[in-house]
């Protein structure tokens, strides 16, 4: 074949064209293996085009050639690519691609054959190795320097179009990432029980999902801005909140117009991986289930409050009046067994008011009355209220306060409940030395304490302390009997006032329990 | 002269029982099963205290003392009467009620009779 001059300078000219309108690497290739007979007569050639894992190697006969031909070939073409590249490629690292056409010689098995000539040339772009364009001939002498010179520069040709179609796979595949994510992050948005609603700084909604849109009332075409939107005041305070707080703020609202709905709102700061504001996220939750589930423990609680204590009443004062001889005389041992009745009717009264104290508190029903009051005078009020039943037992309940007067904010109920707890079962389990009762004004914190010479509690069972029902040893004195629930009750109390309560304690040495309730006074500026 | 005590409960054990502890410590009672009744006997009885339940039929505890403030304010000759209220519901708004209406003592049930005669005594003696 003599190459006409003209012609190759075409094929030249073709290469930029060619790539333009393929998207992808292996059409390209195959046409430039069938063109470069063409630019320089030869037998069999090759692109190998390197990949993160391996190399691909496309290969193309223009004659029929022997299988020995052929892999001796490739060996060829494997070892220049890795001498270029300074990488080291195995057989089994490369995928063969061959890209002969329909009409393009079929390799003959038994022939004599061999690679007398060979010649490659890397596809080089701007100083990177792309890859390798080899040519191979039986017959030697083939590749002369004159010849050679037009496939060094339609190789060059190559390796820029092959460079363009990488980069153009890459955002094609890029772009698929994205659609995909695109896709994900749509279908979330879409499916999620939540209402979802971005706004940006200027309030115009930016997103909002099929659930909001349903919430608020939103129509499929609305312009984009909030303020046409019906919730639009809430929507701006709580824009103007977050914002100047630079945090999430929550809002519950009644969205019901017959039937009732209640929403709550969770509007966080939206920010960008670069930290700029771009608006806020505004989550919208249909919270009525739960606020109807929370009205009925409520009325739950104070049904059985109602219902449990009538009883009680008469059976109480019905015995009581049998007791106070009102209705007659009554016999000694008659006293003794009415006096029976008395005593656990007032122990299921007790046990009633723990357990409606402490669903109250599992169900964050408790009413509090916070008030500034003075912690030593209640503390005072408690230890009075002890000292003949401590004095029967031979016991002293010493106090201990750092000064006269401490101010706490707190509900003086609750507060005589947690100490009256503590010092009651104190006494319960002390048998000889003394109670103590502290209360210390420390920095942010007051501490109160009640310690006793008891018989303390043991290892193993001080974590389960504050625990429900739980209780160690005992007593078989004639005291009152426990419920099991104080301590719970207590813990609740003091968590309810933003403090925290612990016990210390060693097995027939002791116990302490102790408190600690924030000393800040609201209204008060920080000491 | 013997203190005449009006005693509300919609409860016919607990009303009985009410009665007679307190006629066996020597007060005269009257007694009443719901709010109208209530409303009627301050009036025909003239009682000089009044012991009272929060739920009651047809006007509850609450109710009854709105009700007769609002007679007087509207001049009729209803004197103001000490009120104990004995429930079994231990409301936060009886708080509230005992600083702002003629309530003087909150007793919740089941109550102990030593306590309930201790106010009765320091408020009408």
């Amino acid at each position: 074949m003599s190459n006409d001059k003209s012609l190759i300078t075409d094929i030249v000219k073709e290469v930029g064209n060619q790539a333009l309108s393929l998207t992808s690497c292996r059409p390209f290739v195959t046409w430039v293996l069938e063109n470069t007979p063409i630019v320089l007569e030869h037998d069999c050639a090759a692109i190998v085009i390197p990949e993160p894992s391996g190399a691909k190697l496309y290969l193309r006969l223009n004659q029929p050639l022997s299988d020995g031909y052929i892999q001796e070939f490739k060996l060829k073409t494997i070892e220049a690519i890795g001498a270029s590249m300074d990488r080291k490629f195995s057989e089994k690292d490369i995928e063969v691609v061959i890209c002969s056409h329909a009409d393009a010689p079929l390799r003959m098995g038994s022939q004599e054959d061999a690679v007398e000539a060979f010649y490659h040339t890397n596809l080089i772009v701007r100083g990177k190795n792309l890859g390798l364009f080899a040519i191979s001939s039986r017959k030697p002498d083939t590749f002369l320097v004159y010849r050679v010179n037009m496939f060094k520069i339609f190789a060059e040709q190559v390796a820029l179009a092959i460079d363009s179609l990488k980069a153009r796979e890459e955002v094609v595949r890029q772009s698929r990432i994205i659609e995909i994510e695109r896709i994900k992050m749509q279908t979330a948005f879409c499916g999620m029980a939540e209402g979802l609603v971005m706004l940006d700084e200027s309030n115009q909604i930016v997103l909002i999902n099929p659930v909001a849109r349903k919430m608020l009332g939103v129509e499929e075409d609305h312009s984009g801005n909030i303020l046409g939107v019906s919730l639009a005041p809430v929507f701006l305070s709580l824009s103007e909140q977050v914002i100047a707080e630079n945090r999430l703020v929550s809002r519950e609202i009644n969205l019901g117009k017959s039937i009732e709905m209640v929403v709550r709102l969770d509007a966080a700061p939206a920010i960008d991986a670069q930290n700029k504001r771009l608006g806020i996220v505004v989550l919208l939750r249909d919270i009525t289930k739960d606020k109807e589930i929370d009205r009925l423990k409520s009325e739950f609680i104070s049904t059985v409050s109602h219902e449990l204590r009538t009883p009680l009443t008469t059976i109480r004062e019905s015995v009581s009046q049998v007791l106070d001889g009102i209705l007659g005389a009554v016999t000694e041992q008659q006293t003794e067994f009415l006096s029976f009745c008395l005593e656990d009717v007032d122990r299921l009264t007790r046990l009633i008011n723990d357990l409606l104290d402490i669903s109250r508190l599992e169900a964050k029903k408790t009413e509090m009355h916070k008030e500034v009051l003075d912690i030593v005078g209640l503390v005072k009020g408690v230890h009075a209220s002890f000292i003949s039943r401590a004095a029967a037992k031979g016991l002293e309940i010493r106090t201990d306060f750092s000064k006269e007067n401490i101010q706490v904010y707190a509900d003086r109920d609750k507060l005589i409940q947690v100490f009256t707890n503590l010092v009651g079962n104190s006494l319960k389990f002390t048998e000889r030395g003394f109670i103590g009762i502290s209360v210390i004004e420390k920095a942010d914190v007051i501490l109160c304490s009640v310690r006793d010479t008891g018989r303390g509690i043991s290892e193993a069972d001080v974590p389960k302390t504050f625990s429900k029902f739980q209780q160690f040893c005992r007593t078989d004195d004639a005291g009152e009997k426990g419920t099991g629930l104080g301590l719970a009750i207590s813990k609740g109390i003091v968590e309810l006032h933003g403090g925290k309560i612990w016990v210390e304690s060693k097995l027939n040495e002791g116990s302490q329990f102790s408190f600690v309730l924030p000393a800040q006074i609201p209204g008060l500026p920080v000491q | 002269m013997q203190k005449k005590i009006l005693a509300v409960d919609d409860d016919p054990h607990i009303l009985l029982l009410v009665k007679t502890r307190l006629q066996a410590n020597g007060y005269s009672v009257a007694t009443a099963v719901d709010g109208e009744e209530c409303l009627k006997k301050i009036v025909s009885e003239k009682p000089d205290l009044l012991i009272l339940d929060v739920m009651l039929p047809k006007l509850d505890g609450y109710n009854i003392l709105i009700t007769l403030k609002e007679m007087r304010m509207l001049g009729e000759n209803i004197p103001v009467i000490p009120v104990i209220m004995l429930t079994a519901r231990g409301e936060p708004r009886i708080r509230e009620l005992i600083e702002k209406e003629d309530i003087q003592a909150y007793i919740l049930k089941p109550f102990d009779s030593k306590e309930l005669l201790q106010e009765i005594k320091k408020i009408i003696g």
